[in-house]
């Protein structure tokens, strides 16, 4: 019997919160309950993170996807009339079948690979446990330096463009 | 992996913690129900309605743009992180412009959504 | 690692330009009526801050270590003449852009300044796209453009149809990316590296029977649903016909040229400097692509009665013609400069059409083919303008449509592939079906009878645009030799890079 490390039990674990509460968030009938099912797959994908020593990366997920985005949706349904209380299915009669064979294709050639290439990885992946902010740091200073300046003007166009498309016409408002 | 170890342990103590604490008070408490009792707790106020109606859009709004400046703030981290290292190979005026270029971007938008109303609350 | 900001000059002018749009947007007052263009207008800053960038692009031609390519920021772009080449398209395409708008946006109550900050920060998205050579600077650009096309599309809040384009193009646009980001993360995955040089180096690192080709092949395909998403390419055209109906109309004129050129730049980039012969043989895929896309495009264009979904679907089909020169690209030298001339023509010749169409539809308030009718009477020259343009759409001699399409066709036969050969007779058989729908518009111009005989009539600017564009058309085809001679130099200097 193959012996399991800590590692991969613990992300069979947390693969399991992940698939579970993405089954929950496409079938439940409550759109809040979907919700909240969100959040807790995005905490699981936190925690995948985590196990590949991508630590930046899980809180950033946290404090993005799960402090801001899932509010933001929260805040979103609130506002929307009656779809907190209102029973929705959410069952494609049509297109049940369509997504099957892109997923089991996708699966079949990823699957092939690891066949092939007998479980070994394609690459080098043996990470090092260290903390990554700082590699982050500096790559986003040096190498990256124009992607990060853009994510910047990214940034204000997304606000710009939220706050026209969010905010109620006012005549009194300058232009 | 040992880092997350505490973590780890700090979870499960508070769950577990939450939950002895719960069950103490329900094993030592009396029962006595009443209907003022089952009521709400919103800080002194008597509630009225369903909590589950719809919302001010003003929440939305500002929502949208906390999630910008949160996406900013991570942004912020990892630069706050290597600017002694930068500092210290001679860099860190470089690096101190690069951040105050991406801030200063951002506050454009700040001015934006200050000239359009959007941060009164009324 | 060298970054000299001079390369990014023309970047440079459109960033500072769209904050000072924006600025200034804030300081005039909404209701005001846009009509003419006044100086401080936030239209005639965005119009000076393309012209600049217009003309430091061109600047950047006259370096000589710009013509031999160089990179940029960490290999993030690369400053090469192809890379200027598509810049010049998409600049010229916003300047087209902002005279619809100024037309279009009359009387409408409108946010100007940042409409116009908006379009010149989608035009920097789209110039970047062009230029990109790492797989985080082609994902991060591509999203910019993405995102700010969503909020132009969605800019008549009051009009349903429009709301309905903004939300069907983002669910689009959100699952195409996320696809190509899956893809990207394959070859980030094998390669360790974002930086496209790099991963092409280790795609043919492998030994011949070691290559993970069907990995690579996924990796492929999943990024050409990004890339296809943006140049409306078949199976993921299907928000073309709503956006481009339901979007302002210079928004739709921007999507169909600024978007979809950034959009070639970056597959013909990809395409050309990371998977080499022995990588990868991707010719079959995109010539079933190629023909699929324009037999859609053109089938579904035939029986549309509105103008901006007839255009659309010409778009798609279109697209469909300019794949046919990516899939010659491995087996012909002339294919290159065929795709980059075709887009050049396409640039004028579809932006013509829609500045007619921005004119009628600020007039007569619909975008109805039949209100086309007697165009001839109420505003000739218009009507002679759009003519030619649907001429050189349609690809017929008149108009320069006909030598692009010719390079086009000349490039999948030199090739002497026989699956190439098949898709030659399959796209001139679909340009006889489009000659039907093109030419349904002429003859409601000069055949039906009109509702009614009021001139149209067009602004002085309106009517310069249209000219200009008009007679861009006609001369590309008297004298094309200057264009086909700039664009296989630019070419030449692609395949030459790695």
């Amino acid at each position: 019997m193959p012996t399991i490390t800590l590692q991969q039990f613990m992300f069979g674990a947390i693969a399991l919160v992940i698939l579970g509460s993405a089954i929950l968030v496409a079938t439940l009938r409550n759109i809040f309950h979907c919700l909240l099912f969100l959040a807790l797959s995005f905490l699981g994908v936190a925690g995948v993170y985590l196990l590949l020593s991508a630590d930046f990366l899980a809180a950033v997920q946290v404090l993005v996807y799960i402090g801001a985005i899932t509010v933001l949706m929260m805040f979103a349904l609130m506002m929307t009339h009656r779809v907190m209380t209102t029973d929705i299915s959410q069952s494609l009669t049509q297109w049940w079948l369509a997504p099957l064979p892109i997923a089991l294709g996708i699966f079949a050639v990823l699957f092939r690979v690891y066949v092939r290439h007998g479980g070994q990885a394609l690459v080098d992946t043996k990470h090092h446990a260290v903390p990554t902010t700082g590699i982050i740091g500096q790559a986003l200073l040096t190498r990256y330096m124009l992607p990060f300046e853009l994510a910047s003007i990214l940034l204000l166009v997304a606000m710009v463009g939220a706050i026209i498309l969010a905010k109620e016409d006012k005549s009194d408002d300058p232009a | 992996m040992d880092n997350y170890a505490y973590i780890a342990l700090f979870a499960v103590i508070g769950v577990a913690f939450s939950i002895f604490v719960m069950l103490l008070s329900w094993a030592i408490r009396p029962h006595r129900p009443s209907k003022v009792k089952l009521e709400p707790y919103e800080c002194g106020e008597i509630p009225f309605g369903n909590a589950w109606r719809q919302f001010k859009v003003g929440y939305y709004i500002f929502a949208l743009v906390f999630v910008i400046f949160d996406v900013e703030a991570i942004f912020i981290f990892p630069w706050a992180k290597e600017l002694l290292n930068f500092k210290a190979k001679g860099l860190g005026v470089f690096a101190f412009a690069e951040m105050m270029i991406f801030i200063a971007i951002l506050v454009v938008g700040l001015i934006y959504a200050w000239r359009k109303g959007v941060l009164k609350w009324d | 690692m060298s970054f000299n900001p001079f390369y990014i000059l023309p970047e440079l002018i459109l960033t500072a330009g769209g904050i000072l749009v924006l600025l200034a947007g804030l300081s005039t007052r909404k209701w005001e009526a846009p009509g003419k263009i006044k100086p401080y207008s936030p239209e005639a800053l965005a119009l000076l801050t393309l012209t600049g960038a217009l003309a430091s692009s061109l600047a950047l031609l006259w370096r000589p270590e710009v013509v031999k390519g160089v990179s940029q920021f960490g290999d993030m772009i690369a400053v090469d003449p192809m890379a200027v080449f598509f810049k010049i398209v998409v600049l010229a395409c916003s300047i087209f852009v902002v005279f619809l708008a100024a037309d279009y946006f009359q009387g409408i109550r409108v946010h100007r300044g940042e409409f116009y900050a908006l379009l010149i920060f989608a035009t920097l998205a789209a110039s970047f796209l062009s230029a990109a050579t790492d797989l985080i600077m082609i994902y991060l650009s591509l999203e910019f453009l993405s995102i700010t096309s969503y909020v132009l599309v969605g800019w008549l809040k009051q009009d349903p149809r429009s709301n309905e384009a903004s939300v069907k193009y983002f669910l689009y646009g959100a699952v195409a990316a996320a696809v190509m980001v899956y893809g990207m993360s394959i070859f980030y995955g094998l390669a360790a590296t974002t930086d496209i040089a790099a991963i092409h180096s280790k795609l043919v690192s492998y030994p011949p029977d070691g290559s993970p080709t069907h990995i690579i092949f996924l990796g492929l395909l999943m990024m050409m649903v990004g890339f296809g998403f943006k140049i409306s390419m078949a199976p993921f055209h299907q928000w073309a016909p709503d956006t481009y109906e339901g979007a302002p109309t210079p928004v739709t004129a921007f999507l169909s040229v600024a978007s979809k050129a950034a959009g070639f730049a970056v597959v013909l980039r990809v395409l050309v400097s990371v998977f080499t012969p022995g990588v990868v043989d991707w010719t079959p895929m995109i010539v079933a692509l190629s023909g699929l896309t324009m037999t859609v495009g053109n089938l579904t264009a035939l029986p549309q009665c509105n103008i901006k979904r007839m255009l659309a679907y010409s778009s798609i089909a279109q697209a469909g013609y300019l794949l046919l020169g990516v899939a010659a690209l491995r087996l012909s030298p002339l294919a290159l400069p065929a795709v980059m001339l075709y887009l050049f023509i396409y640039l004028f010749m579809n932006m013509g059409a829609f500045a007619v169409v921005t004119m009628v539809s600020a007039r007569l308030n619909s975008d109805d083919i039949r209100e086309y009718s007697g165009l001839a009477k109420r505003s000739p020259a218009s009507a002679v303008a759009m003519a030619i343009f649907m001429l050189s759409l349609a690809g017929i001699p008149p108009a320069a449509g006909f030598v692009g399409k010719f390079y086009l066709f000349a490039a999948a036969l030199q090739s002497g592939d026989k699956t190439l050969l098949y898709l030659a007779i399959l796209a001139i058989a679909n340009t006889v079906i489009s000659v039907y729908y093109y030419m349904n518009v002429v003859r409601y111009m000069y055949f039906a009878k009109p509702k009614s005989d009021t001139p149209l009539k067009p602004s002085f600017a309106m009517n310069m645009v249209v000219g200009f564009a008009a007679a861009a058309t006609i001369i590309m085809l008297i004298s094309p030799e200057p264009f086909i001679q700039m664009a296989k130099h630019s070419a030449a200097l692609l395949t030459g890079t790695p």
